[in-house]
Formats: structure tokens, C-alpha cells, sequence
């Protein structure tokens, strides 16, 4: 009896665990195993998820990424303009570790990419991105090639009960539009300068940090930016600096940490700017855009127009800094942040 | 390595027991347990390498001052060795567990400014640190018939209670791998593991982790909740920490038993006691146990008059709140126990006929202090803890926060839901607060009316209903392992 009751329990335990493995593997919600070939296809539930599995799976050869500072950027925009087929793939409070699987993964797909869109955040260059937390980044096993800690992945009941019936759910509408997915400015947010200031919160005053407090950080940055744009001189890297309001800067300058932060952009800056097929557009100096708190629905996200404007300046150059002013855009913005004191 | 995790469940666990039988039927004594020892090993090291010397040097240690009392004879030098083993188990365990928060408190005490040492705590060193104290008082009471070193080592690592107990004898353990009955892989005893181990993770991922979630948001927000959320937030914790704990020891029940190997039950339903002194002979057995033959008798226990009985308790229950970690707030959760337990024995003769014409009253007190209890274990101060007792008698009544309800929305709740909104839109709002009062009273229900897993053990029967039950629980749990927390009682 015992061994009958032994058996037929590991049978079954065994069958249903391969059924359900089977059945992720099958439909593959994330990514991990394919992606159609078409972009417009592809069923974007969970960037964070998903984003590494259609780098390394999907066909394009652009790619837009960064944090929500980029997520409403449309594909298309891109596509219309520069006559590629383009991807964004953005992480939503992304860091460095996130960036750096998906241009990992991105390189190893076998596709062409000629240009890389990077939004790259401050945050990004003078945050400790070793101090995040392994469970914030993008989980190990969609990333790495190690198929047997794939089991997170095909039995996991996320996946399961939640994911895979939304699939289904989005593959029925008939208003699907991957390029529209995840882009928040279709989740009505006000948009005013009472809704912004009604949010903001002064920070306590500190001392200035020394100028080289983010050294380390900027340096990391560098490290794994560089790897990729040395790599990869058919690539054309355009970094670019999101526009912030001005209360992010009166922030910055109240908790000591204005001067740190321009010293570790001019660092970063000016070593990317060294490389031939690197671009670096700035568009936090744009004083009259980050002035009009009617552009934001928050101290730093701002309207969907701006990131219109952006991929203008892209095509015109407006913006743009180089090796001879990169400097001295910095200095401008540092003083102007000293003039603030809301 | 979590039991709660893929690896474990699907490589170290049928490995570990393939391989022990298999090298069992070679009938040498030193292959299997050789291999089960390199496997505990392993178990223990693959959370962090870094921990691995220490148990092992500890094991070595303390097999060495076994061995010099079981040579010497005379007074002195064995009382010597006992000592040298006493400060080296309880100075390793100072060392890692509390000279942090020793060291606060003597720069509070003392306005000094001594560097407070923050050091990352071997997982299970409160455990076998016990478990080889325990080991070289009966070394000393000539109480340990001869062991050989490999027979003591797996001893203290048989990796089912190696990190989280239950806290076992020698006596217990070491003869159960020398019978040779038990090398036979033996059916009867697999099916009931299987059956205890899916019992306990079932109780730990699908049951604690989810009211975990419930009772973070609410002890991590304790200034904004009102009185309902802070009391739901309290139960929510009563009933985490119980399924946590309990379920984590069902596993090593289960586990023990795919070896043959009997561990001591170490919960028996403790929600079910009728007063405090009773829920302590119900909640984790065996640490009282230990500390009833190696601290309260040691005292005096009760032979010294009342007043030095009760305060023999005391000492106990302060022991034990420091054992569970090294915060004023286990200690206070300690002294309140033992304030409880003393005061439950002097009632005792008053309160014997209630609890047999009405047992619901004195249940329902002792459960409602025991939840009470439990806010000062859970609380990251005493200041916090105060705060939320405040707040739960502060009858600010009020809905359930979001947030709150939020947290245990798992995977599903969303399929449910999902169906729900098919047939019935306007019920889905009411379908989250529905989930999770059902949530909680199923968890108050099982703990308190339900039979406990070694209730289960010893009725069971091979049959189409455990079976399915089983099945069942097993696949929705090893699906739901990913993203699980880490056992509440590793740290302690």
C-alpha cells in the first residue's frame, strides 16, 4: 500500500510539474525561449521582466532604453525618422546591472543594431548600483544561460495564473498595440504646476558632498557603458540627459549634492564623448522647458511633447554637446541650480 | 540551501536519500555516513561558505572535550574541560549573536563609544550551539556512551534540523543511525515523509509568506493604521509566525522520516492551549525542553520554595527571549511569558473547572494574549511595540488599509478574479477583503481546531484522499516558490 501510494504520488507530482513546465515553455510569456520576429507581435506585459528576452529573441536594429524618463518615446517615432526598426526597451527605475543585461543580451541576438537611444539618468551614474538589492534587477535566470535555474521561470505560479492568462487577454484585443504599451502618459496623470508643488517635498539642508563623492559610481558607469561602445564601433550611441524640473535641482543643491553631481556627468560625459560613434544630448540646461512646472506631472517626469522634441534634436543636432562645451554646459547648470531656492 | 526551493526539493533532497540507501546496501557503516555528512555539509555551506569553518571548527572542538572528559577521571580537569566547552559554544554564540548589541547597550549605559561590531549571523548557531552545550553537560554527567567523531558530526549536522531545529539529543539521534533497521529504505516511513514535508511547505509558502506580507505592511506602518488594521495586522503575524516556524519544523519531520530518522515533535497545535503555561508545553518543544534540564533544574528549579520557583521561571523565559534574539524586545517577549506562565500556574487551581465547563473563555484569553505577545517579538523596538498595542485599543475604528490587502493579492487572487468579473463585476472590490478575512480564518481555524502534522503522521493511511491532498499541495507550493521569503527563525 505504502509503496503504491509512493509511486503513483511521485508519478503524478512528476506529470503535473512537466505539464506546467511544458505549458510556460510553450507559450513563453516572458520571452525567455523566443519572440516573433515581428515587434508589433509580441505580447509586452512586464519590461522587467520581458525586456532581456525580447532583446535577445526579437528582430531590430535600434534600440531605446532607459528608465520611465524614456518610456514614451513610441518605437515608431524612431522607425519614421531614421527608417529603422526600432525596439524600446525601458526599465522603469531601471539600474546599471538592468542596462547592462539587455545591451548583453541585445549583442548576443545576431542582430545588426546600428543605434543604441540611452536615456541616461543621473541617478543612474551617482547611485552605488552594487547596493541594489539582487531582488530589484533583473532576475538571474532570465538572463543567464544556465538552463537549470530556468524551473524559476516554468514553475512559477506569477507566471502561471497571472501572465499567461493576461497573454491570452491581450492577444484577444483587437487594440493591442506593442508600441504603445507600457508608456505612461496613457494613464491620464495631471500635468500642472499646483499638482507638481503639491507633491514636492524640500529636503533637509546638508553640506556640499566633495566633488569626487561619486567617483566610484561614475566610474562603474563608464566601465560598462565603454565596454559596449568600444565593442561596437557599427553602432551609433546616443546617450542623452532627461530634462528635470528645476525643483529636482533646487533638491540637488539643498542636500549638498549639486556640485558631486555635475563633476560625475562632466566625468562621464567626456569620456563617452571620446569615442567616435558616441553622441551625448543634454537637455537638462533647458531652462525656459524645465522652469514651466505645467511640463511635469512630478519633480522629474515630463510631457510626452519633450521626448518629441528630443527626437528632433536628434535629427538637428540642437543640444548636442561636445568635447569643447560639454564643460561649460555643465558650469551653466550648476550655476543656474545655485540661483534656485524654492 | 532553503528547504523551500527548487534545488533542494528537486536535486539535494532525492539525491541526499538515493544516495544514503544506495551506499547503505554496501553494508559498510563509514560510506553512507560519510556521504550524509558531506551532504549536510553542503546544505549549510551553500548559503555562505563563509559560515562552514565555523561549524566545523565547533564540532571539532567540542568532540575534542568530549573526548578528554570520557579519558580523565578525576575532578578537576574534567570540570575544567566542561567549563572550556561552556565558554567556547556560549562565546562563539556572544560573539556573533550579541556582542552588537552588547556593546549598544554598554555605550548607552556607560556614554562610552566602544565600536559596535554588526556581524552576519551563522545560520542555526543558536541551534547547535545548544545542541553541543547540551551534548557536553551530559559529557560531564558521564550520560554519552562512546561516539566516533563522523556519529557526533552528523549528529549535530543531519542538515533536517540543522539551521532551525527542533533542538535534539544525542540520544536521540545518533542510536537511530546506528540501528540497522533503519538503513533499509523503508516505504511506510517515505510516504509519511513525503506527506509531512508537503504539509509543512505548504504551511510555510502558501500560508506564512502570505500573511507575512500582510503583517510587514502593517508593523512597517504602524503610526497611520487604525484599530482594525493594527489588530488584523497582529493576527496576521500570530498566524505568520506559527505556520512559519511549525511548518519549517514539518519539513524536518518529514525529511527525518525519508531517512528513518524520528525527530521530537516540537509544536503541538500551541493555539489550542487553554492557558500560557500550557501553550509553552505546545510551542516549540524542544527549546523548552533543553532549557528546563540545562537552566531551570541547574537553578533549583522547583525545590527551592515558590518565590525562588517562579523566579528560577524568569530567569528562564529572559533566556529564552534572548535566545530568539538579541533585542530588547525578545527579552521583554521573555519576562511577559514568564510573568504569564507564573501567573496561569498560581490561577490554576481557580480556573481547572472553566476550562472544562467553558474552555472557549480561557482559550480565547490565552490566544489573545498570546497575540498580544507577539506584537513585542515583532516589533522592531519596544517604543514600536507600545505603540501598536496603543493603537489596537485606541478604538479608532476604521476600513482595512489598501495597502494592507494589497499585500496578499497573490497570483490567485488575479485568476480568481479574473473569473469573477466574467459573472459578477460589481464583487470583485469585495472579492480582495473577502480573500482575506477567508485567509486569515482558515489560518485560525487550521491552528486551532484542525489536527497538527504529527496528529496527521500517526493516523495516516495510504489512500486516494491523502493522496490527492498531498498532490495538490505539493505542485501548488513548489509553484509558488519563487520570490518566497526566508524562514523567520533563521536569524534567531
Amino acid at each position: 500500500m505504502f509503496k503504491k501510494f509512493c509511486v503513483i504520488s511521485l508519478c503524478i507530482i512528476l506529470a503535473v510539474c512537466t505539464a506546467v513546465g511544458g505549458l510556460v515553455f510553450a507559450i513563453d510569456p516572458f520571452n525567455v525561449y523566443r519572440a516573433d520576429s515581428d515587434l508589433k507581435k509580441i505580447i509586452y506585459q512586464f519590461p522587467y521582466y520581458q525586456n532581456t528576452g525580447i532583446a535577445r529573441h526579437g528582430k531590430y536594429d535600434a534600440l531605446i532604453t532607459g528608465t520611465s524618463m524614456t518610456q514614451n518615446f513610441r518605437a515608431w517615432w524612431f522607425n519614421e525618422k531614421f527608417g529603422c526598426n526600432a525596439a524600446r526597451l525601458s526599465f522603469d527605475g531601471g539600474v546599471l546591472q538592468d542596462f547592462d543585461a539587455l545591451l548583453n543580451c541585445a549583442y548576443k541576438s545576431g542582430n545588426e543594431i546600428k543605434a543604441v537611444y540611452f536615456g541616461l539618468d543621473n541617478y543612474i551614474i551617482t547611485s552605488d548600483s552594487k547596493l541594489v538589492d539582487i531582488d530589484e534587477r533583473v532576475p538571474e535566470y532570465l538572463i543567464d544561460n544556465n538552463p537549470f535555474n530556468d524551473i524559476k521561470y516554468l514553475l512559477n505560479k506569477d507566471i502561471l495564473f497571472k501572465y499567461i492568462p493576461t497573454y491570452f487577454a491581450y492577444r484577444k484585443l483587437d487594440t493591442y498595440d506593442f508600441y504603445e504599451m507600457h508608456a505612461w502618459d496613457r494613464d491620464n496623470y495631471i500635468f500642472s504646476e499646483e499638482s507638481v508643488l503639491k507633491g514636492y517635498t524640500r529636503p533637509d539642508p546638508a553640506p556640499p558632498l566633495p566633488e569626487d563623492e561619486f567617483i566610484d559610481e561614475s566610474g562603474l558607469v563608464l566601465e560598462t557603458l565603454l565596454k559596449y561602445v568600444r565593442e561596437h564601433p557599427e553602432t551609433s550611441f546616443t546617450f542623452f540627459a532627461p530634462p528635470y524640473s528645476k525643483l529636482y535641482w533646487n533638491s540637488l543643491r539643498i542636500s549638498g549634492k549639486l556640485s558631486a553631481t555635475v563633476a560625475a556627468l562632466k566625468h562621464v560625459y567626456g569620456e563617452l564623448l571620446k569615442n567616435k560613434n558616441v553622441r551625448v544630448f543634454y537637455f537638462q540646461n533647458d531652462i525656459e522647458r524645465i522652469e514651466n512646472l505645467d511640463n511635469y506631472k512630478d519633480e522629474t517626469h515630463y510631457c510626452t511633447d519633450y521626448n518629441k522634441y528630443m527626437l528632433d534634436c536628434f535629427v538637428s543636432g540642437e543640444r548636442e554637446l561636445t568635447l569643447s562645451n560639454y564643460e561649460s554646459e555643465l558650469d551653466k547648470m550648476e550655476a543656474y541650480a545655485n540661483t534656485l531656492n524654492i | 540551501m532553503l528547504f523551500n526551493s527548487y534545488i533542494f526539493i528537486f536535486l539535494f533532497l532525492p539525491v541526499t536519500v538515493a544516495g544514503w540507501f544506495l551506499l547503505n546496501k554496501t553494508k559498510a557503516s563509514l560510506p553512507p555516513k560519510i556521504f550524509l555528512l558531506a551532504m549536510s555539509l553542503v546544505f549549510y555551506a551553500y548559503f555562505n561558505i563563509k559560515y562552514l569553518p565555523i561549524i566545523v571548527v565547533s564540532i571539532a572542538a567540542n568532540y575534542l572535550i568530549y573526548l578528554g572528559m570520557k579519558r580523565l577521571s578525576k575532578k578537576a580537569p574534567r570540570r575544567l574541560l566542561f567549563w572550556l566547552g561552556m565558554v567556547l559554544n556560549i562565546g562563539i554564540l556572544f560573539y556573533y549573536k550579541y556582542l552588537g548589541f552588547f556593546t549598544e547597550n554598554i555605550n548607552a549605559l556607560f556614554k562610552t563609544d566602544f565600536n559596535v561590531v554588526k556581524l552576519v549571523l551563522p545560520l542555526g548557531i543558536s541551534f547547535f550551539t545548544f545542541q553541543q552545550v547540551s551534548f557536553v553537560i551530559d559529557s560531564y554527567k558521564n550520560n554519552v556512551p562512546d561516539y566516533s567523531l563522523l556519529d557526533y558530526a552528523l549528529f549535530v549536522s543531519f542538515f533536517p534540523q540543522l539551521i532551525a531545529g527542533p533542538i535534539v539529543l544525542h540520544s536521540e539521534i545518533i542510536p537511530q543511525f546506528a540501528d540497522k533497521g533503519n538503513k533499509k529504505f523503508n516505504y511506510e516511513n517515505f510516504a509519511k515523509g513525503i506527506y509531512a514535508f508537503t504539509f509543512g511547505l505548504a504551511k510555510k509558502v502558501l500560508i506564512a509568506d502570505t500573511l507575512g506580507n500582510a503583517a510587514n505592511i502593517g508593523f512597517g506602518s504602524i503610526p497611520s493604521l487604525n484599530s482594525v488594521t493594527a489588530a488584523v495586522s497582529m493576527l496576521a503575524y500570530t498566524m505568520q509566525i506559527y505556520f512559519d516556524f511549525s511548518g519549517y519544523c514539518d519539513m524536518a519531520t518529514g525529511i527525518g522520516l525519508m531517512f528513518n530518522i524520528n525527530l521530537p515533535m516540537n509544536f503541538n497545535s500551541p493555539y489550542k492551549a487553554l492557558d500560557m503555561n500550557d501553550f509553552w508545553k505546545r510551542w516549540h518543544i524542544t527549546l523548552t525542553r533543553f532549557l528546563t534540564t540545562n537552566l531551570y533544574i541547574p537553578l533549583g528549579g522547583n525545590r527551592k520554595g515558590r518565590a525562588r520557583t517562579y523566579l528560577n521561571q524568569l530567569i528562564v523565559f529572559a533566556v529564552s527571549g534572548l535566545w530568539h534574539g538579541a533585542n530588547w524586545t525578545f527579552i521583554v517577549w521573555g519576562i511577559m511569558n514568564g510573568v504569564l506562565v507564573i501567573l496561569s500556574k498560581i490561577l490554576s487551581p481557580r480556573t481547572e473547572k472553566l476550562k472544562k465547563k467553558a474552555p472557549v473563555l480561557p482559550w480565547l484569553a490565552t490566544f489573545a494574549l498570546t497575540n498580544l505577545l507577539w506584537v513585542y517579538f515583532r516589533a522592531d523596538s519596544i517604543s514600536d511595540a507600545n505603540h501598536m498595542i496603543v493603537k489596537i485599543f485606541s478604538m479608532n475604528i476604521g476600513g482595512i488599509d489598501r495597502a494592507f490587502f494589497k499585500a496578499i493579492t497573490t497570483a490567485e487572487y488575479d485568476l480568481v478574479s479574473r473569473v469573477i468579473e466574467k459573472i459578477l463585476p460589481a464583487a470583485v472590490p469585495l472579492f480582495g477583503y473577502v480573500l482575506m478575512f477567508a485567509m486569515l480564518a482558515f489560518a485560525v481555524f487550521a491552528s486551532t481546531r484542525m489536527k497538527n502534522t504529527n496528529e496527521r503522521l500517526a493516523a495516516f493511511k495510504p489512500g486516494f484522499i491523502p493522496m490527492a491532498v498531498m498532490c495538490v499541495l505539493f505542485v501548488w507550493s513548489v509553484i509558488s516558490l519563487s520570490g518566497v521569503s526566508t524562514f523567520l527563525y533563521f536569524n534567531f
